[in-house]
């Protein structure tokens, strides 16, 4: 089945210039259903209350960091299998091992670029 | 000179100061004792034994003149002006680029905007080109949580200037949580003023010891 480009995608960074870049470049790649959050928090309650069907989270966030709101996510009996891509500059070994451990779907280094971020989105939804 | 023949409380305290088992001594504790010792040794030292009470004399001295040349330093300064200071244009920095990057995004959309109405092999060109301006963009982002980490540091310099200015200064400890206060009071008034801080942990690491997206890629590969 071909990958519905219209699939809301929920973008969680506390940046703001972070998520227009991220929201920018989706778009070119074909994705313009994107709502934004700004910490694990609001991300957490966005996704109880919409249908997502990808979240891409910065790591450094308060309240909630982006782990913490990939735990949660997987905890959720309705949102465990929700691909969950996590975008930082936290680049450390033990920070993706500890974000795979989580159940992290892909991780992405800051600072990244379009062909990243699309390779990223095809290794979870497959050529689109 | 053999312990039993100095005062008992003396020997307590100092024992006490050896243990660690206390807070940290202050210069006036630590010159007390000395003080103490050297009263002590006046009474009992032999003749033959003044050298070593001439070395505790010189050791008083030397906690007494580093004590005035941290004093003439004015290390509440560094804690109370300057850090708060450099910590507030940090932020502005970080408000300043936030604003700039706004702006040249703000202006690549527009240029995509324009794309879809030319030629698609010259609309090619604008996204490409587009594209590179919102990866370079990326900077604001990057630049912001390194600076976080740079107002972190100078948050640890403050508090160690802060245990510095109790130690060898004259201000009890209810002056100096006063004046931690003030200087609260003042960095909210000057943030609110400028700027909002970030907060981040790590945060990015300099390029010599930083880990690529290769690396990555290999590494959360061997993850299973």
């Amino acid at each position: 089945m071909a990958l519905d480009k219209n699939m809301p995608i929920l973008i969680v960074d506390d940046y703001k210039t972070m998520l227009r870049i991220i929201r920018n470049l989706l778009k070119q790649l074909g994705f313009d259903n994107v709502d934004e959050a700004t910490d694990g928090s609001a991300a957490l309650q966005k996704l109880r209350d919409g249908k997502f069907g990808l979240v891409i989270s910065d790591w450094n966030m308060e309240p909630m960091s982006g782990i913490q709101l990939l735990r949660e996510v997987r905890a959720d009996g309705n949102l465990r299998k929700m691909p969950f891509i996590m975008v930082t500059a936290e680049s450390k070994t033990e920070n993706v091992v500890i974000a795979k451990e989580a159940g992290v779907t892909n991780y992405i280094v800051k600072p990244f670029n379009a062909a990243t971020l699309k390779s990223k989105l095809v290794g979870v939804f497959g050529e689109f | 000179m053999p312990s039993d023949r100095l005062d008992p409380a003396l020997l307590t305290e100092i024992k006490t100061l050896k243990s660690g088992r206390v807070r940290e001594a202050t210069p006036e504790e630590i010159l007390s004792v000395v003080r103490a010792v050297i009263d002590g040794m006046n009474r009992n030292i032999p003749t033959l034994d003044v050298s070593v009470r001439d070395d505790v004399e010189d050791l008083a001295s030397y906690i007494r003149e580093t004590k005035a040349e941290i004093m003439t330093l004015k290390p509440e300064e560094i804690a109370d002006e300057h850090v708060p200071a450099a910590t507030v244009e940090l932020d502005a920095i970080v408000n300043a680029t936030e604003e700039a990057t706004h702006s040249i995004m703000e202006a690549a959309e527009r240029i995509e905007g324009v794309a879809g109405t030319i030629d698609p092999a010259l609309a090619d060109t604008l996204i490409n080109a587009t594209t590179q301006i919102y990866e370079a963009c990326g900077f604001q982002d990057i630049t912001g949580q390194r600076i976080s980490k740079v107002v972190r540091a100078l948050q640890e310099i403050e508090a160690k200037v802060d245990a510095l200015t109790l130690a060898f200064g004259d201000e009890d400890e209810a002056q100096r949580l006063e004046r931690q206060e003030r200087r609260r009071r003042r960095r909210e008034r000057d943030r609110d003023e400028a700027v909002q801080a970030g907060d981040v942990r790590e945060g990015p690491q300099l390029p010599s010891s930083a880990v690529n997206q290769n690396d990555i890629d290999a590494l959360f590969a061997s993850l299973g």
